[in-house]
């Protein structure tokens, strides 16, 4: 119990947790219809943005699909892998 | 061969003599030749991690297991329709639900030949186009390689 006349400050320390991204690479095997329909079926996105990140991880040679806990990243690149496609798991900037 | 999709959203596959079967059977062939473990080229995660011990140790394994497993069903599929068939013509059916195992073979397939001969990288346009004439081996792996790929689109097209 604080004595009287003095003022007790608690401070309290939250800590976030580190977002990773999961980043799709380009290879010259798997066809681009293929990429985007793996991206609509694992992270349930419209056809539209499914293409747009396709399309970057064709013309950039990587794409970050996702960003959010660590977990979740882990379980999605699992799923990447598991469709052929390469991925990897990074902290996200 | 033929390939026509069916009302069951699957494809039928129509073998017309013995050597589209050895084209089928070709799949599995092409898929293991390649040594490099399919598994382990995927992860382009930094490697000298403990999450990337654990990634070798838990996930890896899994994923060999799958993609064998795959091939492992399209063999005993192609196998079988060829027993039917009495290695003359007739069909082999891919099922909507075997839609992405099929796919798996053959892009398995296409890897593992991109591994060894690198099609997909070479400038069509270069003098280092590829020179069939002293290789009918190499012609073979870049049809087969053609025939997959297309396959992979109908399946995509069609049924997945």
């Amino acid at each position: 119990m604080s004595e009287p006349g003095t003022i007790t400050k608690t401070r309290q320390k939250v800590e976030h947790e580190v977002p990773y991204a999961v980043i799709v690479h380009d290879d010259p095997v798997n066809l681009m219809m293929y990429v985007t329909h793996v991206l609509m079926k694992i992270f349930g996105y419209q056809e539209k943005k499914a293409k747009v990140l396709m399309l970057e991880v064709h013309q950039l040679g990587r794409s970050t699909v996702w960003a959010g806990g660590k977990e979740k990243a882990e379980f999605y690149v699992q799923q990447l892998h598991a469709h052929q496609l390469k991925a990897s798991l990074e902290k996200a900037s | 061969m033929k390939v026509v999709p069916t009302l069951a959203k699957g494809l039928r596959l129509e073998a017309e003599d013995a050597s589209d079967w050895e084209l089928l059977r070709y799949i599995i062939y092409d898929a293991t030749m390649a040594s490099r473990d399919l598994a382990e080229s995927l992860n382009c995660t930094a490697q000298e991690t403990d999450a990337a011990d654990d990634w070798r140790e838990y996930v890896m394994p899994d994923l060999r297991e799958a993609f064998q497993e795959d091939l492992a069903i399209v063999a005993a599929a192609v196998e079988t329709a060829i027993h039917h068939a009495k290695g003359e013509a007739g069909p082999l059916w891919i099922q909507a639900e075997q839609s992405f195992l099929w796919y798996s073979a053959l892009n398995q397939a296409r890897l593992s030949i991109e591994d060894v001969h690198h099609f997909a990288t070479v400038d069509e346009f270069s003098e280092d186009w590829l020179d069939f004439s002293n290789s009918s081996d190499l012609l073979g792996f870049f049809r087969r390689n053609q025939f997959y790929g297309v396959l992979q689109t109908l399946l995509l097209e069609y049924v997945m």
